[in-house]
């Protein structure tokens, strides 16, 4: 779950992590919340909101009633923005760069750097020396040496604040459940550390944290113009591209290799479905609905299953009733060998649906259909 | 001889009353399989398939000798019963959960690798040793023996390229599912180490997909340290972009997500990359021959 600004930063109030006083509004007409001059910020997921405009310095009561219309309704990189944060104004003596990923790395990861506020991706690029990374043990957090290390590499006066600010980073991550926690910038303001800007995201599969998880929704619903994102009670995979034919695969690798190979056959796949770890009937029925519904002009289905902890009798269940009651008129190839084979292809047959058993001839077969249509 | 598991394995099943793993043990026991002791928590007496189940893995070890433990568990418990399968000493330790919070997942592989445990997992569909044993999922009808070496992430591409070769008269000497990632106990980069040395394997097969930068850290291995042919099939050519994380930058990940890259690196590296099925069978025909 990846957090807006202002839960961030709730997040890091809550592992006591210094951050500027602020307020959420939701609505453009609201009251100024703090006196002036403070920052409104543009409460959006995604970066780069600071260049596109997302935000401002607000000096008095006509600068907060523009910017507060203008930020609210605008769109950053086709991303709606979906509240303002007003925040009191501090002026960094430096600006630091702080973060701890488990993204793109095998390791909890920390990125440290005194070029804060920029693009960390530009800085590594350019001034690789000015980066600091280090692994972090699970089991023993960070060692006084590697602390020792980012003191260094920053050049702060005073370490003890340092230190106290990397433990309650440390925490934050490993508690809060996070996948990353990035400060940036990390302000030395009168000399002591302040989390200016937050980025946080929570791992959807922390079971400490489905709590948080849930309170965190209910607070988005009283954003402006916040619609959730429509989430998969299962573990479906659903893709839309364009195209004439519909796959559904019952596995990432060989739904990927299903879609190589229709490419290279010549055929455009409409959309990409998969089925993911927890299969049953009623995946395989959602599945079906899911491609059906959202392709009601396709050609062909191709349906590609081999079957390991999936048992083929319950694909076989759920593809058929699906069909049945909902008259599906559209072409289904499907593929289907593995755990239970004999039982799920003996209900295809009751049903009247051909099996294959090799990938390649069953795309084959799909080609040489949609071609003749 | 086979990777990872051979004749002697005596495996330990966790979650063994569970809905998956008897229908796993099954299945295992099918295999050849050397199935002694299962374990679930509160169901300790019972018996699946004549294998007695005990409440905890230290209990099945004052009675029995296990050298492999397989892990069916819910994903909230898949720690703490990792770190019991480690605390008995187990040399391989497959995870099948999948959906484990990735916190737990940087625990249980950090408390393996500091016991000398290989894990493989998780989320993986663990490994067969055709005809001889299997530590996993992979369905026996579409593996028999032979002398190719097959490693992949996804557990059903494993079958799918498996199916191919067997269908073809080709056999495999083990058959090794990694699991999705995002994180590793065991690599395609490891096994491939393993078929190395494996003086049954003559031709390894690299199944990769798209994202990450585990094919890479493999085709690096492979030019330094491999003198076997490598045949890989990397799929995800015209997947379709997105879906993907966002880690702070280029700063962390390798940033080589594309299937032209990995390819690029495992050319490089001598690897015979190949498009499809039809001709991975061909090369590898090519390369046994």
């Amino acid at each position: 779950m990846n957090l807006f600004e202002f839960e961030g930063k709730q997040m890091m109030r809550r592992f006591d992590i210094p951050v500027p006083q602020s307020h959420l509004l939701v609505r453009d007409d609201a009251p100024a919340p703090m006196d002036y001059p403070f920052v409104l910020k543009a409460q959006v997921m995604t970066g780069g909101r600071g260049k596109a405009g997302g935000v401002k310095v607000c000096r008095n009561e006509e600068e907060y009633r523009q910017y507060a219309r203008d930020i609210l309704h605008m769109q950053i990189k086709g991303h709606n923005v979906h509240g303002l944060l007003a925040e009191e104004m501090m002026q960094a003596e430096k600006e630091f760069y702080l973060s701890i990923t488990l993204q793109g790395v095998s390791v909890p990861t920390l990125i440290v750097s005194a070029m804060g506020g920029m693009d960390i991706e530009q800085v590594s690029k350019e001034h690789p020396q000015e980066i600091l990374k280090l692994e972090i043990d699970p089991f023993t957090g960070l060692k006084d040496y590697q602390k020792k290390m980012i003191a260094r590499q920053l050049g702060v006066a005073d370490e003890q604040d340092l230190y106290a600010m990397l433990d309650k980073v440390q925490k934050a991550f490993f508690d809060g459940g996070a996948l990353l926690v990035e400060i940036n910038p990390l302000g030395l303001v009168n000399g002591k550390l302040v989390a200016m800007d937050s980025k946080f995201v929570i791992d959807d599969h922390a079971a400490s944290m489905a709590a948080v998880r849930q309170e965190l929704e209910n607070g988005r619903e009283a954003l402006y113009a916040y619609t959730a994102p429509e989430k998969e009670a299962t573990t479906i995979t659903y893709v839309p591209l364009s195209g004439d034919v519909a796959m559904i695969s019952d596995g990432a690798g060989t739904g990927m290799l299903t879609l190589d190979l229709l490419y290279d056959a010549g055929l455009q796949v409409s959309s990409f479905c998969e089925l993911g770890g927890m299969t049953s009937a009623e995946v395989m029925y959602r599945a079906m609905q899911l491609t059906v519904e959202n392709n009601p002009d396709v050609k062909a289905i191709i349906v590609v299953l081999i079957g390991g902890f999936n048992r083929m009798d319950n694909m076989a269940a759920g593809l058929t009733k699906y069909c049945e009651e909902h008259k599906i008129n559209v072409p289904i190839f499907c593929r289907m060998c593995g755990t239970m084979e004999e039982e799920g292809i003996r209900i295809m047959k009751e049903h009247g649906f051909a099996t294959y058993n090799v990938l390649t001839e069953t795309v084959e077969a799909i080609a040489k259909a949609v071609k003749e249509v | 001889m086979s990777i990872l598991i051979n004749k002697d394995t005596k495996v330990l099943v966790q979650g063994i009353t569970g809905k998956s793993g008897s229908l796993q043990t099954k299945a295992m026991l099918d295999a050849g399989t050397n199935i002694v002791a299962g374990v679930t928590p509160g169901k300790g007496g019972q018996e699946v398939y004549g294998i007695p189940v005990y409440n905890f893995v230290a209990e099945a070890k004052a009675q029995h000798d296990f050298d492999a433990v397989i892990c069916f568990v819910p994903p909230r418990v898949a720690k703490d019963s990792c770190f019991e399968a480690i605390d008995a000493g187990v040399k391989l330790l497959v995870l099948t959960t999948e959906e484990i919070a990735l916190h737990d997942v940087v625990e249980i592989i950090a408390y393996a690798k500091a016991h000398g445990t290989t894990l493989i997992g998780p989320g993986c569909a663990g490994v067969i040793a055709p005809g001889v044993c299997k530590v996993g999922a992979h369905p026996i009808r579409f593996f028999q023996k032979g002398s190719v070496g097959i490693v992949s992430k996804s557990g059903a591409l494993s079958y799918e390229i498996g199916k191919t070769l067997t269908d073809n008269g080709i056999g495999q000497s083990s058959v090794v599912a990694i699991g999705g990632g995002p994180i590793w106990g065991f690599t395609q980069r490891d096994a491939v180490e393993l078929y190395e040395k494996d003086p049954e394997t003559k031709v390894i097969v690299l199944l990769g997909e798209i994202g990450g930068g585990s094919e890479e850290a493999a085709a690096a291995y492979i030019k330094a340290h491999v003198t076997k042919p490598v045949v890989s099939l990397i799929v995800g050519r015209n997947a379709p972009a997105g879906k993907r994380s966002e880690p702070p930058g280029g700063v962390v990940s390798c940033n080589l997500d594309t299937a032209t890259t990995k390819i690029a690196a495992l050319e490089d590296a001598g690897v015979h990359v190949v498009k499809n099925p039809v001709e991975l069978v061909e090369q590898v025909r090519q390369l046994l021959k």
